[in-house]
């Protein structure tokens, strides 16, 4: 009576203590003891299993997907301003006083790779542009130097040995940026 | 086949699906401390912004400044304070390029000299210059004795109306001299390092005027501030 009563309440069996009540009632009454021990272990286990993989792979997803990538960029971005920025006061301060004829070569440290690729630092018109694979990376600003600087040109390879050298007399000097 | 044995099954079973629950409020756990994790890294990110361009265009517009070469400056860091009066952000961005777009202050001393936008946000670069500000001194002097100029002076104006004048030394070296006598008014360039006597020949009569345009400067603090 109370067995049919359990069964046809249909609420019943979504309750945590449902099935293994029912199954229970089931084994006392069939006697398979063996059965009743098998299944609730392996079912416990297996939601556990599909639950923990569930959460590594929403997390690595999560991660990988888009805070990862979004801090490197972030981070690789900064490395490229403060790149750009130390670049240029380099070029600024190798410029010369005046003189009649000069002739200056100063070697630039870069950083070799940012977020693990190379990069070009371009030099024309009056500004300093850093130019990288990837679109979320690089950066332009103007570069401030006397009248008597006539061009600024050249490209910096990161890697190589790279050098800033001036050359010309009073009025026409002109900046190259070149690798050795 | 006990009712023990059915009673402790019932418990294990029980156990299985409280471990369940552990299980989900571990992983609520972890999920928390990654999402605590990423704000730290954040934070840590944000906190290590120096604004690199900013410091860059500062330091770039302070050292064009005080430049030998710059309108504003007489020598290298020493600011020409005539200059600065009439200084514009116009003038300033054809000086420093990097500040073309960006809103700034210049200042000296806490005095504004030139400003843009409201650049408080921005990053703010001080070093310490001279500022040098000129003015004439004037003083009419009988020509029969020699002056001695109370300040350093790199010129001295020398005007000879109503005087009879051959020679004019300063501290004892010629550095005027007409045999049918000086006429009108003669600028003579000095030695900016050392004090001047001013003397005339023997028989030189009248008063003459010496004009001494001696320099002063003040130590002044220069502060760039920048604002992309």
């Amino acid at each position: 009576m109370t067995r049919r009563s359990r069964v046809a309440d249909p609420t019943r069996p979504c309750r945590a203590g449902g099935p293994s009540r029912r199954r229970r009632d089931d084994a006392s009454a069939g006697g398979g003891e063996a059965a009743d021990r098998a299944v609730t272990p392996v079912v416990s286990k297996t939601l556990e299993i599909g639950l923990v993989v569930l959460f590594v792979a929403g997390l690595s997803t999560a991660l990988f997907g888009g805070a990862v990538p979004d801090y490197r960029d972030a981070a690789a971005d900064r490395v490229a301003d403060r790149t750009l920025a130390g670049a240029a006061t380099e070029i600024e301060n190798a410029v010369p006083p005046r003189a009649a004829s000069v002739r200056v070569e100063r070697r630039v440290d870069l950083p070799a790779t940012i977020r693990g690729a190379g990069y070009r630092v371009v030099a024309d018109d009056g500004r300093l542009r850093l130019d990288h694979p990837n679109p979320s990376v690089g950066g332009a600003l103007r570069l401030v130097v006397p009248e008597r600087v006539a061009s600024v040109s050249g490209t910096w390879r990161s890697g190589a040995d790279t050098a800033v050298t001036i050359a010309g007399g009073d009025g026409r000097l002109s900046i190259r940026l070149v690798n050795r | 086949m006990t009712r023990a044995t059915r009673r402790g099954r019932d418990r294990s079973s029980d156990r299985g699906q409280s471990n369940l629950a552990a299980l989900v409020a571990a992983l609520i756990v972890l999920t928390a401390t990654v999402g605590v994790t990423l704000g730290l890294a954040e934070a840590a990110l944000a906190g290590a912004d120096r604004q690199p361009g900013e410091r860059r265009a500062a330091v770039a517009a302070a050292e064009r400044l005080t430049a030998a070469d710059s309108p504003t400056t007489r020598r290298e860091n020493v600011l020409n304070a005539t200059a600065l009066d009439g200084f514009t952000p116009e003038r300033l961005t054809a000086l420093a390029p990097p500040l073309t777009d960006a809103a700034f202050a210049v200042r000296v001393d806490d005095r504004t000299i030139v400003e843009r936008g409201d650049p408080s946000d921005g990053v703010s670069f001080r070093r310490i210059v001279l500022v040098s500000s000129v003015e004439e001194r004037t003083r009419t002097v009988d020509a029969d004795r020699a002056v001695t100029l109370p300040r350093r002076t790199d010129r001295v104006r020398l005007a000879f109306e109503g005087a009879d004048v051959e020679t004019v030394r300063v501290n004892g070296r010629i550095v005027l001299h007409q045999p049918s006598g000086l006429r009108g008014t003669e600028t003579v360039s000095v030695s900016r390092s050392e004090t001047l006597t001013v003397s005339f020949d023997a028989t030189a009569t009248g008063r003459v005027t010496v004009t001494a345009i001696p320099e002063r400067t003040r130590k002044a603090t220069l502060e760039v501030t920048v604002d992309v």
